[in-house]
C-alpha cells in the first residue's frame, strides 16, 4: 500500500478549525482523506488532503464514577487505555495496532476476540460529535448511558470509516477493568470433535469472553503457520478466554474444561494471556486476510469447505467469523468464499475492497449524499 | 379532561382511495366509520388527540407495500401503531390520514438458539417472545414496564429499555436487522442474522426512529442465555442523600447490577399499601438491586454491595430470601405506576436523564421545584442509568395547580439538560417533548437529522410531526399542550 | 333485532355509573394484550382501553351509540382479565356491567328534533325470554329440559340427527345449546339437605348448587359434597335456593336478578355456617359481587347481603385455607389445568387448585401457555356471539393439546360446556372434569374409569 498521495497534511487543532478547512475545501473542490494509508483503488484525480487529527487528542471529560469517557477523537488508543487503566476502567474493544487515533478506531468498527462477551463499538459510542462534508459540525447522543432524543448518528458514524464526516469528539460507556482473567486452548481430533466442542459451549452456564477457533488440517499447515511453530502446531483447537474475578474464572475453566470433553488442553504458548492473544494479529481482521461472517451453526461446515478447497481458516467462533488468508495475486479465495457463503448464509469482506462508502445499498447511498453531497471524502 | 383535539385534518379522503385501500386488505379489516376510529385519537399519551381518517390492520409485508403505495398515489400521510402504550404521542395521527396497525402480524417466524437469534413480526408482544423461550434458557434481554403489552415493532421505533438494561443494554443493542416498507413503498432489508455487511449500520440508526423512516414488517433480534444465578436486594435509607450516594458508589465501584432501582418514600407507602410487601413507612428511599451471572460470583457482588450500601448510611439490606419474594419485588417496582392512583387523581411521568453522578444534585433540585411550586412530587426510577422518573401529583380539575405542574416539568427536564443530560432516556421524543429538541440540539444538528429523515422519509408522509421540530407537512402548529400528560409510566 | 336499531339517547345511557370510574383508567394500555377479543381482533376497540374509552365517549356524549358501538361492548366477554391486568386498579366489570344492563334495557326513539325522550323498557326477545330467563335459572326446570337430550344421547340419537343434519333444522342458537351439551349419564338423585363430616369434625359448611350446574353437573355436587365430607365438613344444603342471578344480571333483568340475590341471601341465614362453598366459579364470582350489584341495581331496597357475601368461598379457597386432608388413591395422568375467568380473574383464584390436584398422588400438572385468556365460554356469550366463543375455544384447545393432557380440568361448568364441545369440535375425546371430582376419586381411592 502506498502513502496518500498528499500535498501536505492538514492538523486542524479544534473542531472549528475542521469545520473551516472543510467549508473551504467544498468551495475549493478539493479533497480530503482521515485515512493513515491509502486504500487500494481510491482515485487519485483530484488531489487529496490527508487530514490528521494528533493536535486534537485531548480527554474532554472523564467523570470515571460515571464509567464514561469523552475524548477528542486525534488521541492514540494507547493513550487512552492508560488512562482508563488508572482508573480500572476500559474500552472493551481490542486492537493490534494501538497507535491507531480514537476516530479511526471508532470509524473503521474495529474489533476483535473479545467481541463475543463484549459486544462492538455499537454498544459503546453514546455520544459523538463530527463535521460533515459540508462543513456542518453535527452532535448525537450525548454524555449520559441512556437517551432516545433524536437520530441515533452515533451508530451511523461507527464504521462509516470517514465517509459520512470526520470524527472530533466520542463518548464512551465504559467497562471495569477485570480483576483476573484467564485463557485457555484446547486440541480437537478433528472437524466433528471441534464442532461438537463448540455446541456444548453453546449452552454452558459459564460466559466466557471470546470464543476463538483454528481450523486447519494438516495438509494446509503451512499457510496458517510460522515454520517455527511448526513443533507445536494444532490443526483443530478452541481458544476460550474468561474474565471476571479469580474464584469466577476457575469455575468457569473447569466447567468449560468439562464441557470441551472432545478436546485436550495444550499449551498455547505465545498468547498464554487473553490480553496476549487479543492482540495477536492472528485473530484480528488484518489486509490480506477475507473476512467471512456467517451464522455460528454455519462455521464448520463453511470452514470444512474452505479446507477442501485448499484453505485453513480461524476466527471467532462464537460470532461467526472465519478468517482466511488471501492467496498472493490471483484473488481466488473471495471468489471460492462468496461460493460458499452464498449456499450457508453470510457476507464476505476485505478491508481494502468493501469500504462502506461503495455500497449500494439505497439508503446507504442517498445517506452518502446527504452527509457528503460534494464528495470532499476521499475513501 | 382538557386536552387539544387537533382539527386541522387537512388531507383528503376520497371514495377511489377507501376502495383502493379495501381492495388490499378487505372491508374487515379497514375502519373507516367516525364511531370506530375513535378510540385510536391517541395512544398513552393523551394530551393531543387527533382522529385518523382511516385504520388498516395488514397480515403481511405485501400488504404493507400495497396500503404505502396507495397512499403514496393519493398523497396521505400514513403512521404505524402497534399497542399504543407510546407516551410521547408516538402514534398522534398528526393531520389525520391513514393509521396502520400492525396488531395483526404477530408471528414468531423463527427462533434459532443455536445461533441466538429470532424474528419475529412487529406486532409480537414483547413478553410472549421471552415466553415463547420459556425452558430454552434464553431469553428476550429489553423489558420495558410495558412489557406484557407493547410491541417489538414499537420497541424497535423507539428504542425502549427497562430496568435490566442497566447491565444488558437497550432495544438497540439487541436488534441486528430489520425489514421494513419504506415510504416509497418498497420492501427493504437492513441487516439480518450475519450482521449488517459491508455497508453502513443501517439497522442501529432505524432503532430510535420512531416510526419516521417506514414501517417495521419483520425484526431480527438477539436472544440472550438467562443468567445462571440471581440475588435481590433491597437496602433502606433514612436519607434521600445517602441513597443516591449508594447509588454513586456501586456504579463508581465497578460493579454493573443487572438491575439498580430507586423508590423514595412517597412511593413506597404506595406501594406498601397495595401489594403489603412490608416495606419500613418511615424509611426516605429504598433501592431496589439486582446482580446476576454465574452462582459463584454473585454473592461476592451482593456482600459488596451490601457493605458499599451499609458504608454509606443504609439502615438495613435485606436480602430476597424465596423466589417469591424477589417475584413480588419486582411486581412492586413494575407496578409502582398503578399505586400511583391511590395518591392522587392525576400525575404526569417525566423520562429525563442526567449522568449517574449528577443523581444527588438532580433529586435535591427536583425537590426544591417540588416546594417552590408546592407540586407534591414522588420518584421511581432506573438509578444505574441516571434515567429519572420524577411523577408530579395533582389533580387535572385544578386549572392552577395544572400550570404549576407545566411549569415544574420545563424546570426539571430544563435541570436535566444543563446537568448534561436528556430529556428522554426510554420513553422518545414523539410529539410531546418536540419542542425541547431546540434545546437538546443546535440547528445545524437538526438540520443533519432532517437530511438523515429525507433520506429515509423525503415527503414526510411517514409519521408527520414526529421527532423532529421541523418534520412533516401538517398540523403541529396547531397543537397547543394545556394540559400534562396522567401517565401510568415509566 | 329491529328495536336495537334505532338511536340511543347519548344523554342518558352510563349517566348512573360514577364517573371517576373512567378516570382511574389513565389510557396506559398495559391490559390490551390480556384480552381475548382484543388478541383476536387486534382492534382497539376490542380491547378493554378501547371499550372504556367508547364507554366514556358516549356518557361524555362524543359518541353516537351506535350499532358498531354496542357490537364492540357486546363482543366483551366481561372475562374481566384486564381487571387483573390493570395496574390502576380500573374495576372494569363494573363499568362494562352497568353500562350494558343500560344499554340492553334501554332502547329510546330517535331524539326528535334535539328533544330527548324518555327511555323506554324493551321487550326481551323469544330466546331471552323462554330460553335465558325461563329454563336456566330454574333448577327443577332445567332437569326436566334435559331429559329428552339425555334420552337421545343415550340412545346415541343426538349423533344420528347431528350426522343426518336434523340438528341444523332448529335455530341457530338452539343448535349451540345442543351442541354444547356434555354427554349427560345417567341421571343423579339430587343432594339431601344435610352430609355429614367424616372423622373429626372442623366445620359447617352450605353448598351452593345454582341452576345449570345442578342440572347438568350434579356429579360435580356430589363429588363436591364428599370431598367436604371427607375433610370434615357438615354440609348443608338448602332446599329453597335459587339460581345465583348472573344470567339475568348479566343481560340487563334487573328486576328478576334482585329477587334471586333476596332468595339466596335468606336461604343460607344462618350464623352456624362457617362458610357458603360454590363450585362453579361463574355463580362464586356473582355470590361475592352481591354487594357491589345491590349497591348498582337496588340500592334503595333496603338489602344487605353483606353478611352472606362474607361467608362465600369457591371450594378450592376453602379448602386451601382449612388445609385439606391427604388424598390417597393414584391417578396416573398428565393434566392440563385450565382457570376459569371467574376464579382468576373475578376471584383472583389460581393457585389454590393448583396445589390441591398436585395432592394426588400420580398427577403430573402440566402449565398451559396463555393461561389468562377465557376459552369463549363466558356464560351466555357461546350462545350470543357464537363466532368469537368458537375463535377463542379453538385457540384454547390447541394450547391445551400442546401438552398431550390425558385429562383437562377446569373449575367452572360453563368453561366445562365449552371445552367438551370445542374438544369434540376438533376431534378429540379428553375427558373434562372438575378439581372436585379427581379429587374425590382420589379420597374413595378408586379409578378414574368410574367416571366413564
Ligand atoms: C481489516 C483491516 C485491514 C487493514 N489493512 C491494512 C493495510 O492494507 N495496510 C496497512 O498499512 N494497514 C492496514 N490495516 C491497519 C490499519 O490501517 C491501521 O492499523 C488501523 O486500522 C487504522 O489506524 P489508523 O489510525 O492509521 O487509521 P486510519 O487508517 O487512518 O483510519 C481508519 C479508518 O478510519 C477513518 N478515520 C480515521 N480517523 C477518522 C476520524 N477522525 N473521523 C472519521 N473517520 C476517521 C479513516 O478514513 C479510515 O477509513 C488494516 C486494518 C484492518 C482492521
Ligand atoms: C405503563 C407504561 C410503562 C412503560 N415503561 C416503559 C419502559 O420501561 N421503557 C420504555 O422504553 N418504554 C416504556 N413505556 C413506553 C412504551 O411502552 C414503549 O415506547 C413501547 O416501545 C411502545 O410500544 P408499542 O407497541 O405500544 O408502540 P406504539 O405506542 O404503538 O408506538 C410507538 C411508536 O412506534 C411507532 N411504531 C409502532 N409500530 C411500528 C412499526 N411496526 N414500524 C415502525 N414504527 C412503529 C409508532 O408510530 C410510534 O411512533 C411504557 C409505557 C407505559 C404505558
Ligand atoms: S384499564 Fe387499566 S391497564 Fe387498561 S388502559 Fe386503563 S389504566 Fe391502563
Ligand atoms: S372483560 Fe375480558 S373481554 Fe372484556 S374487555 Fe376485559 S379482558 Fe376484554
Amino acid at each position: 500500500m502506498n502513502d496518500v498521495s498528499t500535498e501536505q497534511v492538514l492538523m486542524p487543532a479544534s473542531t472549528e478549525e475542521v469545520a473551516e478547512l472543510l467549508r473551504a475545501g467544498t468551495a475549493g473542490n478539493s479533497r480530503f482523506c482521515t485515512s493513515r494509508v491509502a486504500r487500494s483503488g481510491m482515485d487519485s484525480a483530484t488531489a487529496v488532503q490527508r487530514v490528521d487529527l494528533q493536535k486534537m487528542s485531548l480527554i474532554v471529560d472523564y467523570p470515571a464514577r460515571d464509567m464514561t469517557v469523552t475524548v477528542q477523537a486525534g488521541m492514540a488508543v494507547s493513550e487512552l487505555t492508560g488512562i482508563l487503566g488508572e482508573e480500572k476502567q476500559q474500552l472493551p474493544i481490542d486492537v493490534v495496532d494501538s497507535s491507531m487515533s480514537v476516530g479511526a478506531l471508532v470509524a473503521g468498527d474495529i474489533a476483535g476476540p473479545r467481541q463475543y462477551g463484549y459486544g462492538t463499538l455499537r454498544d459503546y459510542v453514546i455520544g459523538i460529535e463530527a463535521v460533515d462534508g459540508q462543513g456542518r459540525v453535527f452532535h448525537a447522543g450525548g454524555r449520559v448511558v441512556k437517551n432516545v432524543a433524536g437520530y441515533d448518528l452515533c451508530r451511523l458514524m461507527v464504521g462509516a470509516r470517514g465517509s459520512l464526516g470526520i470524527l472530533t469528539q466520542v463518548t464512551f460507556k465504559l467497562k471495569p477493568l477485570p480483576e483476573y482473567s484467564m485463557l485457555r486452548s484446547y486440541r480437537c481430533d478433528d472437524a466433528a470433535g471441534l464442532e461438537e466442542s463448540l455446541d456444548g459451549l453453546n449452552v454452558s452456564a459459564a460466559s466466557p469472553v471470546l470464543l476463538d477457533f483454528d481450523f486447519s488440517p494438516d495438509v494446509l499447515a503451512r499457510q496458517i503457520d510460522k515454520p517455527s511453530a511448526a513443533g507445536r502446531r494444532v490443526p483443530y483447537a478452541v481458544h476460550i478466554g474468561v474474565e471476571g474475578t479469580e474464584a469466577a474464572c476457575l469455575w468457569q475453566i473447569d466447567e468449560l474444561r468439562n464441557e470441551c470433553a472432545a478436546g485436550e488442553e495444550i499449551d498455547a504458548g505465545v498468547s498464554s494471556s487473553v490480553d496476549e492473544h487479543c492482540r495477536r494479529a492472528e485473530y484480528n481482521w488484518q489486509d490480506d486476510v477475507v473476512r467471512v461472517r456467517t451464522l455460528p451453526s454455519k462455521l464448520m461446515t463453511v470452514a470444512s469447505e474452505l479446507a477442501a478447497a485448499g484453505y485453513a481458516s480461524r476466527g471467532h467462533a462464537g460470532n461467526g467469523i472465519l478468517f482466511v488468508k488471501k492467496e498472493d495475486g490471483d484473488g481466488r479465495v473471495r471468489a471460492i468464499c462468496e461460493e460458499i457463503v452464498s449456499r450457508h448464509g453470510g457476507a464476505v469482506s476485505e478491508w481494502s475492497v468493501d469500504h462502506p462508502a461503495s455500497s449500494t445499498v439505497q439508503h446507504s447511498v442517498r445517506l452518502r449524499n446527504a452527509f457528503d453531497p460534494h464528495s470532499v471524502f476521499a475513501t | 379532561m382538557t386536552s387539544t383535539v387537533t382539527d386541522t385534518n387537512n388531507c383528503t379522503i376520497t371514495a377511489d382511495f377507501l376502495r383502493e385501500l379495501a381492495a388490499i386488505v378487505g372491508a374487515a379489516r379497514l375502519l373507516d366509520s367516525k364511531d370506530e376510529l375513535l378510540v385510536y385519537e391517541c395512544d398513552g399519551y393523551v394530551v393531543e388527540k387527533s382522529v385518523p381518517d382511516v385504520v388498516v390492520f395488514p397480515e403481511n409485508s405485501d400488504e404493507v407495500v400495497a396500503i404505502v403505495r396507495v397512499c403514496g398515489k393519493h398523497n396521505i400521510p400514513f403512521v404505524p401503531r402497534g399497542a399504543g402504550t407510546s407516551l410521547a404521542g408516538g402514534c398522534l395521527p398528526v393531520g389525520g390520514g391513514v393509521m396502520i396497525s400492525l396488531t395483526k402480524m404477530r408471528q414468531i417466524v423463527e427462533i434459532n438458539l443455536r445461533d441466538r437469534y429470532a424474528v419475529v413480526e412487529p406486532g409480537v408482544v414483547n413478553v410472549n417472545l421471552t415466553r415463547a423461550l420459556a425452558g430454552t434458557g434464553f431469553h428476550y434481554a429489553p423489558d420495558p414496564s410495558s412489557q406484557g403489552a407493547c410491541t417489538i415493532g414499537g420497541n424497535v421505533a423507539t428504542n425502549s429499555g427497562g430496568p435490566h438494561t442497566l447491565k444488558y443494554g437497550v432495544t438497540v443493542n439487541h436488534v441486528i436487522g430489520v425489514e421494513f416498507v419504506s415510504p416509497q413503498g418498497e420492501l427493504v432489508l437492513i441487516g439480518g442474522p450475519c450482521g449488517r455487511g459491508n455497508g453502513f449500520d443501517l439497522p442501529g440508526l432505524f432503532v430510535g426512529s420512531e416510526g419516521t423512516f417506514g414501517i417495521v414488517t419483520k425484526v431480527w433480534v438477539r436472544i440472550t442465555r438467562n443468567p445462571a444465578a440471581y440475588r435481590t436486594m433491597l437496602a433502606i435509607f433514612d436519607s434521600v442523600d445517602d441513597t443516591t450516594q449508594a447509588i454513586s458508589n456501586i456504579i463508581g465501584a465497578g460493579i454493573v447490577p443487572a438491575a439498580l432501582e430507586m423508590m423514595d418514600k412517597g412511593i413506597v407507602g404506595a406501594l406498601e399499601e397495595a401489594f403489603h410487601f412490608g416495606f419500613p413507612l418511615d424509611a426516605e428511599a429504598v433501592l431496589l438491586i439486582e446482580v446476576d451471572g454465574l452462582e459463584v460470583a454473585v454473592d461476592a457482588e451482593a456482600e459488596t454491595i451490601t457493605t458499599l450500601c451499609k458504608d454509606s448510611g443504609a439502615r438495613e439490606v435485606r436480602l430476597s430470601q424465596t423466589e417469591e419474594e424477589r417475584a413480588l419485588l419486582w411486581k412492586c417496582r413494575k407496578q409502582a405506576f398503578g399505586a400511583i392512583g391511590r395518591l392522587s387523581p392525576s400525575y404526569c411521568t417525566q423520562d429525563g436523564v442526567v449522568p449517574r453522578t449528577k443523581v444527588p444534585e438532580i433529586l435535591r433540585f427536583i425537590a426544591e421545584v417540588s416546594e417552590r411550586h408546592d407540586i407534591r412530587v414522588v420518584n421511581v426510577f432506573h438509578a444505574g442509568d441516571g434515567n429519572l422518573h420524577p411523577i408530579l401529583l395533582f389533580d387535572e380539575r385544578n386549572t392552577e395547580q395544572v400550570k404549576r405542574v407545566m411549569l415544574a416539568s420545563d424546570e426539571i427536564l430544563g435541570k436535566c439538560i444543563d446537568l448534561g443530560g436528556s430529556v428522554t432516556g426510554e420513553h422518545g421524543i414523539g410529539v410531546e417533548k418536540i419542542s425541547f429538541m431546540n434545546r437538546l440540539f443546535t440547528d445545524q444538528d437538526l438540520a443533519v437529522m432532517e437530511d438523515v429523515r429525507k433520506a429515509f422519509n423525503p415527503d414526510g408522509r411517514c409519521s408527520p410531526g414526529k421527532l423532529l421540530p421541523t418534520a412533516g407537512a401538517c398540523g403541529m402548529e396547531h397543537i397547543e399542550k394545556k394540559h400534562p400528560g396522567r401517565h401510568a409510566a415509566m | 333485532m329491529s328495536e336495537s336499531e334505532s338511536q340511543s339517547n347519548p344523554a342518558v345511557i352510563g349517566q348512573t355509573i360514577p364517573y371517576e370510574r373512567f378516570l382511574d383508567c389513565v389510557h396506559c394500555g398495559l391490559c390490551t394484550s390480556a384480552c381475548p377479543t382484543y388478541v383476536e381482533t387486534g382492534d382497539e376497540n376490542d380491547s378493554p382501553r378501547g371499550r372504556i374509552y367508547l364507554m366514556r365517549s358516549v356518557v361524555d356524549g362524543r359518541l353516537d351509540l351506535t350499532e358498531k358501538v354496542k357490537g364492540h361492548l357486546d363482543l366483551c366477554l366481561d372475562c374481566r382479565s384486564c381487571e387483573t391486568a390493570c395496574p390502576s386498579g380500573v374495576q372494569y366489570g363494573r363499568l362494562i356491567e352497568p353500562f350494558r344492563v343500560e344499554m340492553h334495557e334501554t332502547s329510546s326513539a330517535a331524539p326528535v328534533s334535539g328533544v330527548a325522550t324518555l327511555p323506554t323498557k324493551k321487550k326481551p326477545d323469544w330466546f331471552h325470554r323462554w330460553i335465558m330467563y325461563g329454563l336456566f335459572p330454574d333448577r327443577e326446570r332445567m332437569a326436566w329440559a334435559l331429559m329428552p337430550a339425555r334420552w337421545m344421547q343415550w340412545l346415541k340419537l343426538d349423533r344420528l340427527a347431528q350426522a343426518v343434519g336434523l340438528t341444523r333444522l332448529l335455530p341457530e342458537r338452539l343448535r349451540r345449546m345442543q351442541e354444547q351439551l356434555p354427554s349427560l349419564g345417567k341421571a343423579l338423585p339430587p343432594l339431601p339437605e344435610f352430609l355429614p363430616a367424616k372423622g373429626e369434625r372442623c366445620a359447617k359448611v352450605g353448598l351452593f348448587l345454582g341452576c345449570v350446574a345442578d342440572a347438568m353437573f350434579r356429579r360435580t355436587h356430589w363429588a363436591t359434597a364428599r370431598v367436604l365430607q371427607e375433610n370434615g365438613c357438615d354440609v348443608v344444603i338448602p332446599r329453597s335456593q335459587a339460581c345465583c342471578g348472573a344470567i339475568h344480571y348479566h343481560s340487563g333483568a334487573s328486576e328478576p336478578a334482585v329477587e334471586l340475590i333476596k332468595q339466596n341471601a335468606s336461604s343460607f341465614d344462618d350464623d352456624s355456617l362457617d362458610a357458603i362453598i360454590v363450585n362453579v366459579a361463574g355463580c362464586g364470582a356473582m355470590l361475592k359481587d352481591y354487594g357491589h350489584i345491590v349497591d348498582e341495581i337496588a340500592a334503595n331496597s333496603g338489602l344487605d347481603p353483606a353478611a352472606f357475601v362474607s361467608r362465600v368461598k369457591d371450594v378450592s379457597e376453602f379448602l386451601a385455607e382449612l388445609g385439606p386432608r391427604e388424598p390417597v388413591g393414584t391417578i396416573d395422568a398428565v393434566v392440563a389445568y385450565q382457570d376459569a375467568c371467574h376464579l382468576q380473574h373475578a376471584q383472583q383464584i389460581r393457585e389454590q387448585p393448583r396445589s390441591l390436584l398436585s395432592l394426588i398422588p400420580g398427577i403430573t400438572l402440566q402449565p398451559i401457555a396463555e393461561a389468562e385468556l377465557c376459552c369463549g365460554a363466558a356464560g351466555s356469550y357461546n350462545l350470543t356471539q357464537p363466532d368469537m366463543a368458537d375463535r377463542l375455544g379453538q385457540r384454547k384447545v390447541s394450547e391445551l393439546l400442546k401438552v398431550r393432557p390425558d385429562i383437562v380440568v377446569t373449575g367452572n361448568a360453563g368453561c366445562s360446556l365449552q371445552l367438551q364441545a370445542q374438544l369434540k369440535k376438533s376431534g378429540y375425546s379428553v375427558p373434562v372434569l372438575h378439581p372436585m371430582e379427581l379429587l374425590d376419586l382420589s379420597y374413595r381411592n378408586v379409578p378414574l374409569t368410574e367416571l366413564f
